[in-house]
This record gives structure tokens, C-alpha cells and sequence, in this order.
């Protein structure tokens, strides 16, 4: 009987603790490409990598992306891809993601390089945008 | 700058009156002042006009638009009106965009011997800043002699104020003159019999010589009206030295505050440091009544240079090994993604500070538009060889 109780105790935990654990889940999302300020943030990464002007290899070096063209940066919409980015950028804040789904706006650049920007994320009165390469290595770090 | 005369023609007619009560009831005659396409309007006119609040650079003429609005027949005839019924309320004009130093010249027949020759009441921020008493400006009839004045018949044509007050005017209100309707006077070497009791007939055109922008008070202008205050520019300046750009990065403090537009119109600034509250990186900058006026612009300072790296007090974790952070002041044009929401939740123009710039920022402005709104102009402006802080 005593045993019954410990094993229904303990199950009653197990239980609780998975639903806590699902309720406090972090989770990202690919930002919505039709969001207007996520249209502006690849139209922002669009001029960094196709700037020919003397101060653009300064600022693509800052941003660590290379110089290509416009059909080189498109947006990631695999929830697998932004999961892994999204986990990736909050590594790189030194910061623990928020609870819930967050959505993160990624996009591919070239085949080496992601860029990065959650744009609910604000550390002081910044946005911050984070360049990986291909296996998750936090590049270039920017505030704006 | 834009310097605008806006010519508001009121005309009014009375005829032999009698005395009748009227209800009360206001005429509100709408100045788009916002659609307003400047053309050449020159006014030579000695008495200045247009020249309301000389700055540098100011002259005796105007880039205007001639505007001529309709107001019923009768309006400001006091009694014995045709056709009825008299009206003798206030007319209300009302700019659909704040004006400045709109001087009203009233040009029209009146009983030049009252006392009494209207007020101009001026409104800002839904209050009055101003009232006016016109006085005589030219025609005078009251005596003989004057040029363009032949006769002396108690009646005179063109009384003027110009406003001291020098902010910006939601709308102007023009009370008339009194009496409204009134006997004329013919001198005996006139056909005294044939006119001694004729009414005075009044009809007015009332002319705004104003500006559609604050005028500058300083140099280097930029183009934008509260930018190009001397206040603001001390604002600034304020703000920017109580950063302490010059120390670490991590001891610099962003400074902010807001401009207000006084009781006299003039700008002037409060500071609103939170020392504990406030990083390199973001100033708390609320407003703590009470305040010096009515609120028109918000400032604070990015004590960094364009591609500096930022410290470490302006992360809100401890970075990885070897991870720096960099500004980038170019993203959104000058202004980082939450001054964009705080000018919109303040609904205020935003000026900011860095090492290089200040930026300009308008209600309006969005994360995706922030390029093109965003105006950045050099502290020290080699172009024009000027210092703007």
C-alpha cells in the first residue's frame, strides 16, 4: 500500500515536472518574411554585402559577410534552421532565450555565413544582430 | 527656411443698421497651412512685415501664397444689417499646421476715434498665449493732412498687431472693432447736409503675414526649425559633455532630456538623468513634472563613435570568450531600434548626438522607412565651414 502511494507520489511528479517543462519550453520561429521591419533587416544586409562605396568593406568586415550580390541573401524559412539559430544567437548574448515561441529572423548569406537578428530581443536600447558561419560560430556581433 | 505670407481675405459688409441681439455663434475659417505651395509674394511694405521676429538673414520679403477665404456677407455688422441677421462674433482661424509670428493687418473702413479696435487672440497648445490690440497703421481720417487721406470723416482704414509670441499658433481669433456700424462725420467744407447722417459701412480684408516655420536663431542652419534654435543646440552640447565621451567607454553615460516650448514660445530644455538607471547604452530619460512648457522634441546622446566597440555594461549577459559587440550608427540612419518605437510612443521628433552627428528623427518614422526619414547633420560641417555643436 505504502508502495502504491510512493509510486502514485512519483508519478504525480514525473507528470508535473513534464508539464512544467513544456510550459517553460524555449522555442523559435522563422520571423514572418512578410513582417515589414524583417523585409527592412534583409534590405539592410542586402546593401552591407553589395556596397561599393569606400566605407563598405569596413562595415562588411564589422558585420563579418562577404561581398556578394542580392540573390546571394535569402531568407531561411526551415523552423529546423531558425531553431538552430535562434538557440545560437541567445549562446552568443550570453543570455537565456525567452520562454515561449520566439520568433528570429535569419538569413542565409552566400552558402557559409547566417545572420541573425531577434528583433523583440533589446540589450540597452539596441537591437543586435549576430553573423554565423555554417556550424554556429558567432562571427561578428553588432548593436544598432 | 521657409518663410510663407498667407494673405486671409475677409470681407464684410454692413449697411444701415439697427441694433438687434445675435446668437452666439463662431465662424471658423480653415487655413490649410500644411498644403500650402510657396510663390513669390514680395512685401515692401516699410512697417516690415514678415520680418515679425528678425533672425539672421531675415529680410523685408516673403515667400507666400495669397489665400482668399469667404466669410458671410454682414459678418461684423452690428445693427440695421442687410440682409439680416447682424453677426457680430469673433472669427476663429484656425491653421491646420502651427504657424509663426503671424502679424494680422486689418484693411477696412472703421470709427477711427474708438478706443476700441478688436483684439487678436492668439491660441497655441489649445490656450491662449497672446492678446492683441491692434493699432492704426496707415489712412488715418482722423485728421486731415495725412497722404491718401483727404478728408476728415471719422473713418479709417488699416489697423495691425504683430504677435511677440513665438512659438508655433494653432488658430487666431479676430474680434471686431467698435462700434461696429457708426455715423459719419463730414466736416462743414464738405456737403455736410447731403451727408451727415450716413452710416459707416465696414468692409474688411484681413491679411496674416506669418511664417510656416519657427525662424532660426542661430547659424549653420540645418533646415529644421527646432534644430536651428540656439537652444537646442545648448541642449545638445548639454547633453553630449554630460556623457563623458572623452572617459572609458564603460563610465560614458547616455544623457537625455526634452525640449518644451515656453510660455513666450521660446525653446528651452530640461535634463532627466537617472544616473543609476542609465548605461552607455540607454537612458532612462523620464519626465518629472513640473514642466517648462509644452513638450516638442526629445534629445538624448549616443556617446560612441560609428563602429566603436561597445563595453561590456551594455550587455545584459556576460559575454562568450572573446566576444566583442560593435555600434553600427548606420542601420537605421542615426537612431537605434528603440528610439524609432519611442518617438512614435511619445509622438515627438527625436534629436540625437553622437561623436560625428546629429540625426533628426520624425513622428512618422518606422524600422523600414528609417533611411529615407532619418536626417544627419555634421556637428562640425565642413561643406559650409560652420560648427553646429
Amino acid at each position: 500500500m505504502v508502495i502504491q502511494e510512493l509510486m502514485r507520489a512519483s508519478l504525480a511528479f514525473a507528470l508535473s515536472v513534464m508539464i512544467a517543462g513544456t510550459a517553460d519550453a524555449q522555442t523559435f520561429t522563422c520571423a514572418p518574411t512578410s513582417d515589414a521591419n524583417v523585409v527592412a533587416f534583409r534590405a539592410h544586409v542586402v546593401r552591407l554585402v553589395t556596397a561599393t562605396d569606400t566605407g563598405a568593406t569596413a562595415r562588411r568586415t564589422m558585420y563579418n559577410v562577404p561581398q556578394t550580390t542580392a540573390a546571394k541573401v535569402a531568407f531561411v524559412a526551415r523552423v529546423q534552421t531558425c531553431t538552430a539559430a535562434g538557440q545560437a544567437y541567445y549562446t552568443a548574448l550570453g543570455v537565456t532565450p525567452p520562454v515561449g515561441a520566439t520568433p528570429v529572423a535569419v538569413l542565409k548569406v552566400s552558402n557559409n555565413r547566417y545572420v541573425v537578428v531577434a528583433q523583440s530581443h533589446r540589450e540597452g536600447e539596441f537591437e543586435v544582430t549576430v553573423t554565423f558561419d555554417s556550424k554556429w560560430k558567432a562571427l561578428g556581433e553588432v548593436a544598432s | 527656411m521657409k518663410r510663407l505670407a498667407v494673405v486671409v481675405v475677409a470681407v464684410f459688409v454692413t449697411a444701415a443698421c439697427n441694433e438687434n441681439p445675435v446668437a452666439e455663434r463662431e465662424v471658423i475659417a480653415t487655413v490649410d497651412s500644411s498644403g500650402l505651395s510657396p510663390r513669390p509674394f514680395m512685401i515692401d511694405n516699410p512697417n516690415g512685415k514678415c520680418v515679425v521676429h528678425p533672425g539672421p538673414g531675415g529680410s523685408n520679403s516673403c515667400v507666400g501664397l495669397q489665400v482668399t477665404m469667404s466669410v458671410p456677407v454682414n459678418y461684423h455688422c452690428g445693427w440695421n444689417c442687410d440682409p439680416n441677421p447682424p453677426q457680430i462674433d469673433p472669427i476663429v482661424f484656425r491653421f491646420s499646421k502651427p504657424v509663426y509670428g503671424a502679424a494680422v493687418e486689418a484693411v477696412g473702413p472703421f470709427f477711427c476715434p474708438s478706443p476700441d479696435l478688436g483684439t487678436i487672440t492668439y491660441y497655441a497648445h489649445n490656450k491662449i498665449v497672446e492678446v492683441g490690440h491692434p493699432v492704426i497703421e496707415y489712412l488715418e481720417d482722423c485728421a486731415p493732412g495725412v497722404p491718401g487721406d483727404l478728408i476728415h470723416d471719422s473713418i479709417s482704414s488699416g489697423r495691425a498687431y504683430t504677435p511677440q509670441y513665438l512659438g508655433g499658433v494653432d488658430s487666431i481669433v479676430v474680434a471686431r472693432a467698435l462700434p461696429d456700424s457708426f455715423v459719419l462725420y463730414w466736416p462743414p467744407f464738405h456737403n455736410e447736409m447731403e451727408n451727415r447722417d450716413a452710416v459707416g459701412q465696414t468692409f474688411a480684408t484681413y491679411d496674416f503675414y506669418l511664417f510656416v516655420d519657427r525662424q532660426p536663431d542661430t547659424n549653420c542652419l540645418t533646415g529644421d526649425p527646432i534644430l536651428d534654435q540656439q537652444a537646442t543646440r545648448d541642449f545638445l552640447k548639454l547633453l553630449w559633455d554630460s556623457s563623458g565621451a572623452s572617459l572609458a567607454s564603460s563610465l560614458r553615460r547616455e544623457s537625455g532630456g526634452y525640449l518644451f516650448e515656453d510660455s513666450t514660445g521660446a525653446v528651452t530644455y530640461r535634463t532627466y538623468f537617472d544616473r543609476v538607471a542609465d548605461t552607455p547604452c540607454e537612458s532612462n530619460n523620464t519626465p518629472n513634472p513640473p514642466f517648462p512648457g509644452d513638450f516638442i522634441g526629445v534629445a538624448h546622446s549616443h556617446p560612441f563613435t560609428d563602429r566603436e566597440q561597445l563595453p561590456n555594461n551594455c550587455r545584459r549577459g556576460p559575454p562568450p570568450p572573446g566576444y566583442v559587440r560593435l555600434y553600427d550608427a548606420q542601420r537605421y540612419g542615426g537612431p537605434s531600434a528603440a528610439d524609432i518605437q519611442r518617438t512614435t510612443d511619445d509622438n515627438l521628433p527625436m534629436y540625437i548626438v553622437d561623436s560625428v552627428n546629429i540625426y533628426v528623427m520624425a513622428v512618422g518614422t518606422t524600422q523600414a522607412n528609417a533611411l529615407s526619414m532619418v536626417k544627419s547633420y555634421p556637428r562640425r560641417d565642413s561643406a559650409n565651414a560652420c560648427t553646429r555643436l
